[in-house]
């Protein structure tokens, strides 16, 4: 989307988020696996109560956002194909993740979104087929300047915009709660940082092709993406009716997988912070309240998909919200990974606790610089 | 034996190491974060000469989260309370010598699990998810399916626990022994034969060889041991512990 107005010159923004992303995700993993804390709990246990409370309330309203906008993307895919309106097929997505959530293990549900998301793999390859100007490309990618078309202030909002999206705090909560739902110990340590270096980079360069080809067909025409079929255009443009259905299962399986994974993030922050019982490892009557918490966010979430916003814009807003709350989330993790009482000889590096520093002040400048950015540029107009 | 975290002696900030924990009952299973802590009374406004320090009564939970959050006293009947007794264990989470459903903290879980949850078709196990289930052993080897379930009924008082044994396996594609299973019953002899003949190779595995029940799939643990599937009632009641 941004790809259509910025070309590649945000490409950067992408790259230090999936570094980010890797290094605190790895982090909150290991902490779940040597300690068996996940990541909300910890965070209550560090700030206290209060601005655990603070950083609950606005992780949860961006998670619900996500949520809205997943459930949302599913039925705009499904109105792409069928023809029938987005209205219809919001609630039966809603209903199909929800049925998956309480009926499928938590492996199965990894795995199986995860491989069909691969097929996404179609915008890496419209990318090559579309034989584009590689030097131009790679030149907007690697000299970022602002085009000339854009207010610099614009250009820096859709920046913070982007690195809140990549390093959206969901995916820790979601990966150390994996990493309990797995029953994950310090010999699976390798195992994490596997899934953590291969995960979050692939779905980073998933974003950068699309990013891509969009720049490639739409840019020189001056098409801004205002709706999913515009996304498609490229990919269609390069490869045909295949190229169309792999485009078709794979964003299914990408807005549905995110779907589960906001849908369980959601139960488990607000489990993790009260201290119920949660995972999908525990029979739902185990796990009453966290299950109640994720049916009444899907209902929460066609219901705000109903009202007629646009869940695109939604999760846009939400992303900006999220990076002001970022440091809430991570600093935290960074606490509890060098505390010997959690992690015993398990803690940070050096090198791990430099960088982590470093991307603090990256977090820490992006959340103070979120709301007037969004003030300043009439939010991206 | 106690743990190590709970030796005589050891100093604890109550800030750092109690408030906001997780609290795990003797299972695992979470009870509740620690929101607030009851001490002792200690008489205001007089001379603390003669008095003995506080000592932890209660970790709280429930309402009182709410006045740690944005102020004021709510009433001291509603604060769930668990007895500082019962902690065995305050390592990074504070881990009890009892049931999670033994504390009213978990009235909220309770309720939405028999009021709501337990509504929704798949939450608790019944015997049909287990029975038709197959069974493989460690390496993925299908040895079978689950034709019953064996029980032992325990304890003297009345009514008594019935506690699962073990589950019997078989090959074989007549779901039952009808009957012959039991030493006693082997009449007629051409049937008996026939129905011992059908389950020739089913066997018991005891509750302990059984690693994982998953939702389509029962795993027995590696080196497990095929128990003789005959039921003698006289001989399970003899061998009771």
């Amino acid at each position: 989307m941004v790809g259509s107005r910025f070309g590649m010159s945000l490409a950067w923004v992408v790259l230090v988020g999936v570094v980010g992303i890797c290094l605190f995700a790895n982090m909150s993993g290991r902490v779940a696996a040597v300690s068996g804390r996940a990541t909300f709990e910890i965070i209550r246990e560090r700030l206290g109560p209060r601005a655990g409370l603070a950083n609950l309330g606005a992780s949860f309203f961006i998670n619900l956002m996500t949520m809205a906008a997943e459930i949302g993307g599913i039925a705009l895919v499904l109105q792409l194909v069928t023809g029938i309106g987005p209205l219809l097929w919001m609630p039966l997505a809603a209903f199909a993740v929800w049925i998956v959530v309480w009926r499928a293990k938590f492996s199965q549900l990894e795995n199986a979104t995860g491989l069909l998301g691969l097929s996404l793999i179609v915008f890496a390859v419209a990318v090559v087929m579309l034989g584009p100007d590689w030097g131009a490309l790679t030149h907007q990618a690697l000299v970022p300047t602002v085009p000339q078309s854009e207010n610099p202030v614009s250009y820096w909002y859709y920046a913070v915009a982007l690195f809140g999206a990549a390093m959206t705090p969901y995916e820790v909560f979601f990966f150390s709660s994996g990493a309990i739902e797995e029953g994950w110990g310090r010999r699976d340590l390798g195992q994490a940082r596997v899934n953590v270096l291969v995960g979050f980079p692939l779905g980073g360069l998933l974003s950068l092709a699309i990013a891509a080809s969009a720049t490639i067909v739409l840019l020189p025409q001056a098409i801004e993406v205002t709706s999913l079929s515009q996304v498609v255009l490229p990919v269609v443009q390069a490869g045909g009716t295949v190229a169309f259905c792999f485009l078709v299962v794979g964003m299914l399986a990408a807005f549905f997988g995110a779907a589960l994974e906001t849908t369980l993030s959601s139960g488990y922050t607000i489990a993790q912070y009260f201290g119920w019982s949660w995972g999908k490892f525990r029979r739902p009557a185990k796990a009453a309240r966290f299950h109640l918490v994720m049916i009444l966010g899907l209902i929460v979430a066609v219901a705000v998909l109903m009202t007629g916003v646009d869940p695109v814009a939604v999760t846009e807003y939400s992303v900006v919200f999220s990076a002001v709350a970022l440091p809430l989330t991570y600093i935290p993790i960074l606490i509890i990974s060098n505390d010997p009482d959690y992690m015993g000889s398990d803690v940070n590096s050096p090198a791990v606790n430099g960088a982590a520093l470093v991307y603090l002040v990256i977090i820490v400048v992006a959340a103070l610089a979120a709301i007037p950015l969004m003030i300043l540029s009439g939010a991206g107009a | 034996m106690k743990s190590p975290t709970v030796r005589a002696g050891r100093l604890l900030d109550a800030q750092l190491h109690l408030l906001d924990r997780q609290v795990l009952d003797r299972s695992g299973t979470p009870v509740t974060a620690v929101d607030d802590l009851e001490l002792t009374d200690v008489p205001l406004g007089t001379d603390l000469a003669k008095v003995e320090p506080p000592v932890i009564e209660n970790l709280l939970a429930g309402a009182v989260l709410g006045t740690r959050i944005f102020g004021g006293r709510t009433p001291d009947n509603r604060w769930h309370r668990i007895p500082w007794s019962v902690i065995a264990k305050l390592d990074v989470a504070i881990s009890l010598e009892a049931d999670a459903d033994d504390f009213d903290v978990r009235w909220s879980e309770r309720w939405v699990r028999d009021r709501i949850v337990a509504r929704i078709p798949g939450v608790a196990m019944i015997l049909s998810d287990l029975l038709g289930t197959e069974v493989r052993e460690a390496d993925g080897t299908a040895v079978g399916r689950v034709i019953d379930a064996r029980f032992r009924l325990e304890g003297n008082t009345s009514p008594s626990r019935a506690r699962l044994v073990g589950l019997i396996v078989s090959r074989g594609a007549v779901a039952s022994y009808l009957g012959y299973e039991r030493t006693a019953a082997s009449r007629p002899v051409l049937l008996d034969k026939l129905l011992r003949a059908l389950h020739r190779g089913s066997f018991l595995v005891l509750w302990q060889d059984i690693e994982r029940i998953e939702e389509h799939q029962v795993l027995l643990r590696s080196g497990y041991e095929r128990q003789s599937s005959v039921l003698d009632p006289d001989a399970q009641a003899s061998s009771d512990r």
